[in-house]
């Protein structure tokens, strides 16, 4: 009994260090990208991007679109990508094996004409079955091929693309049309740059017309306004605060810009993976830094991909169960990163974080939770200390979720709306009573299925932004 | 049982911290949201009472010095982002008549001013506008501030003056340039092409004399941006035996860009060069040339180990001529089931889709 009581207190303990070591991870990340972004925004007030753009020095985007089962959303998506502002850019819609009218919606809408393509693959991806072109829309592509995931899709885009750099991005997602021009632009401040990531914004509420962003808003539902606000936190201050130290270990699947002849070299992204989004960024870190240390991966906040956040629990729970699989995958994948000296703050400081507060995170947070409460229960702690702790442990996160808000208010100030700022907010406030602790109980959840073999992606609902009444349920990707 | 750490007094203080964090940050945000309004709203009343003034001095004779009186000095930085979009958008007389507006009143102090303030911001600003209004008098100041150890201020300043095409100052954004280790050679290009044409004959002189390797394939590619064809290509072509790729790679798009037929005697030698890059871009000079006396070495590259000159090979023999693409269509026949076959179907497709 006095062992057990004994390890009760040394976890108490343990849970109150991991606490302070993430106040003071989060409070030096926070300072970094409030510098950074001060920045950024002055850096790009006075750049013009057409000019820049215009000296015919810039390099040709392909993006690749991977769609399964996205017949509701597809040919709007296509449209608007279709519109972007870029000099040179093809567009690659590939079909994952769908199994609704994804294909035959593209033919159609598009006057689709099958081609010969040559059956030349630089990296690994399933045979592509047939290619598409439209005699109208010279810059769209579609591949079809039989159903082998995300990453495949990509892989066989990648083979038939030509073009220096390659995004990638959902099909759900709805891009702002200059957001080519802005994430291209840091490969040609940059010639280590491989790849660079833009900020991901939640949709819900926002009044789309032809798949485009017409204005900023909230959603009513409190659910997508929490995410509203952890995203902010996650992309504001999370990715560029590690985009100082070099050592961005993700960027997001729903839109992210690469250099193609990096993807060749690392072997395209990685068939069969749960988290191939962040699987890749890790690996290019890995094999890419042998070949050149001063290789560079990097976050720009302003090119902006809006995308439909779950507003259902039990979506956002196979989410983030996902998200935490994902992570684990990747991690476990590249361990030998671990503390590894030559991959300086990524191998010794990055890696580390990710394993400690990522991985193991929800699980320290969980049992943390219960230890806290059998403590309680048995007397192990004072009532005054446990209301203390909570207090201090639930103010720091409303510091938090208000600092992210700041950010945003400080630099992009897109929701131009002043009841929205306030709601975005209270928003803040309240998704520290209750949101985030469910959150990490369904990522200890993703954790546990992960350790038992459960890998599965899992089904995601999503209303769509055409027909906001009707709930489409597919199993589209969905990426963090 | 835990003991509590520290005293009831230190976590209060900590409560007490957070909470007045919180509120310290609520009211921040209201704060410059209510200064974001206040801003754009006396932006709209300014834009209101201006354009109509602006849209007279355009129409009329009246000189630039009266048309400032109506505004105070306060008011110049709102002025000048509202000149902004009309001196991008304008051309001719128009364009003339508010670069005069800048160039000839108190409006030009004021961004000198600016330029010459410790504030990095109003540097910036000060060198945006007076490359923005060309202010040819402004030169010498820009020359000196473009000596910042700041690489956005050495930017903005080096953009200007070439916005002002101050040719006498190349030398100096070169020399500056050095400075900086993480300036992107694309940025440096984007300096160089803000410059008009005439800048051409003397970064030619440049690459003859005193450019590093690293330099010469920006500088040939900002000759081909403004397709520069000079009086004698001589030196261009020597460097075509250049042993370095990426200057070989700039001077194939170059000679390929300018059309330059002799060049292509040259060009021919790098159809057999190792570096599959070069060969591309060797094919797509002489389609872009259009030597149909080397149709037979361009469909040899067709057969190529590159998967990537094969494709380049197939597209221009495509491109080429009526007899060079029924020749392309004849190996579907003739050699059926290969890659190359299928390579040639593909470029014909495409090319039919694309005329379709």
């Amino acid at each position: 009994m006095n062992t057990l009581i004994d390890f009760i207190i040394y976890y108490n303990y343990m849970i109150l260090y991991y606490f302070v070591v993430i106040v003071t991870i989060y409070i030096i990340l926070n300072i970094l990208s409030f510098a950074t972004l001060y920045k950024y925004t002055r850096k790009v007030k006075y750049v013009e991007l057409k000019d820049v753009f215009r000296l015919h020095n810039y390099k040709a985007i392909t993006v690749i679109v991977p769609a399964y089962n996205e017949e509701n959303c597809i040919v709007e998506s296509v449209k608007s990508l279709l519109q972007l502002e870029y000099p040179d850019y093809q567009l690659i819609v590939v079909n994952d094996g769908s199994s609704d009218e994804t294909l035959n919606e593209l033919i159609k809408n598009f006057q689709l004409k099958n081609v010969s393509f040559s059956p030349y693959y630089e990296i690994n991806s399933n045979p592509i079955k047939d290619v598409y072109l439209s005699p109208t829309f010279p810059k769209l592509l579609v591949i079809d091929k039989d159903n082998h995931g995300k990453a495949d899709s990509i892989n066989a885009a990648i083979n038939i693309s030509k073009n220096p750099l390659i995004t990638v991005i959902d099909a759900d997602s709805i891009l702002e049309r200059d957001c080519l021009l802005k994430i291209a632009r840091p490969f040609t401040e940059n010639e280590n740059i491989v790849a660079v990531g833009g900020i991901v914004r939640i949709a819900n509420g926002c009044k789309v017309n032809h798949g485009y962003i017409e204005e900023v808003g909230l959603s009513k539902s409190w659910l997508a306004r929490f995410q509203v606000v952890e995203y902010l936190r996650a992309f504001l201050f999370g990715r560029i605060g590690f985009d100082v130290l070099n050592s961005i270990l993700i960027t997001s699947g729903a839109f992210s810009c690469f250099r193609r002849d990096a993807l060749i070299s690392v072997g395209g992204f990685l068939s069969g993976s749960i988290g191939e989004d962040m699987e890749i960024i890790v690996r290019m870190h890995k094999e890419l830094r042998k070949k050149n240390p001063k290789v560079r991966i990097t976050f720009i906040p302003d090119p902006v991909c809006w995308t439909e956040a779950p507003e259902t629990l039990k979506t956002l729970e196979s989410q983030r169960s996902r998200w935490q699989k994902g992570t684990m995958d990747s991690i476990r994948l590249h361990k030998d990163m671990f503390l590894n000296p030559k991959y300086k703050w990524l191998g010794m400081i990055v890696f580390p974080y990710y394993v400690i507060f990522e991985v193991f995170g929800p699980f320290i947070e969980i049992t943390g939770y219960m230890v806290f409460v059998i403590s309680l229960l048995l007397g192990i702690v004072p009532l005054n200390f446990a209301i203390a702790f909570f207090t201090v442990a639930f103010l720091y996160g409303v510091v938090l979720s208000t600092l992210a808000v700041c950010l945003e208010e400080l630099t992009f100030k897109r929701y131009a709306n002043a009841k929205h700022l306030i709601i975005l907010m209270i928003t803040a406030l309240l998704e520290n009573f209750g949101y985030r602790q469910m959150t990490a109980y369904w990522r200890f959840k993703g954790f546990i299925e992960y350790l038992f073999g459960r890998r599965n992606w899992g089904k995601m609902e999503k209303k769509g932004f055409n027909n906001k009444e009707t709930k489409v349920i597919r199993t589209g990707y969905e990426t963090k | 049982m835990i003991e509590f750490p520290g005293n009831i007094g230190v976590v209060l203080s900590i409560v007490f911290t957070l909470l007045t964090a919180i509120y310290l940050l609520v009211l921040f945000i209201l704060m410059l949201r209510f200064f974001k309004q206040t801003k754009e709203q006396i932006q709209k009343n300014f834009i209101r009472r201006w354009e109509e003034r602006i849209f007279v001095y355009l129409a009329t004779e009246e000189q630039p010095v009266k048309v400032l009186i109506h505004f105070n000095r306060y008011s110049y930085k709102y002025l000048l982002l509202f000149l902004r979009n009309y001196i991008l958008a304008l051309k001719g007389k128009d364009k003339d008549k508010l670069l005069h507006l800048i160039n000839d009143t108190e409006l030009y102090d004021y961004l000198i001013t600016q330029l010459n303030s410790a504030i990095k911001r109003k540097l910036i600003f000060g060198a945006y506008f007076l490359g923005l209004a060309q202010s040819k008098k402004a030169i010498g100041e820009l020359r000196k501030k473009m000596k910042s150890r700041n690489e956005f201020v050495f930017v903005s300043c080096a953009i200007s003056l070439a916005k002002i095409d101050a040719e006498e100052t190349l030398d100096d954004i070169f020399a500056e340039a050095h400075k900086f280790e993480r300036l992107s050679l694309h940025t440096f290009q984007s300096i160089l092409l803000e410059f008009n044409d005439s800048i051409c004959v003397p970064l030619l002189k440049r690459l003859n004399i005193k450019t590093s390797d690293e330099l010469k394939p920006m500088i040939i590619s900002t000759l081909r941006y403004f397709k520069y064809f000079p009086p004698s290509p001589d030196t261009l072509l020597k460097m075509l035996n250049d042993e370095n790729d990426k200057i070989v790679i700039e001077l194939l798009k170059y000679f390929g860009e300018i059309e330059y037929i002799d060049a292509s005697d040259k060009i021919k030698i790098h159809l057999q060069n190792p570096n599959p890059e070069i060969k591309v871009e060797a094919i797509k000079a002489i389609k872009k040339i259009g030597d149909t006396n080397l149709e037979r070495n361009i469909w040899d590259l067709l057969y190529d180990d590159n998967h990537n000159v094969k494709v380049t090979a197939a597209e221009a023999m495509y491109d080429f001529s009526d007899q060079s693409r029924e020749k392309l269509e004849s190996i579907e026949y003739s050699s059926p089931d290969t890659l190359e076959s299928s390579i040639a179907k593909m470029i014909i497709e495409e090319r039919a889709i694309q005329f379709y």
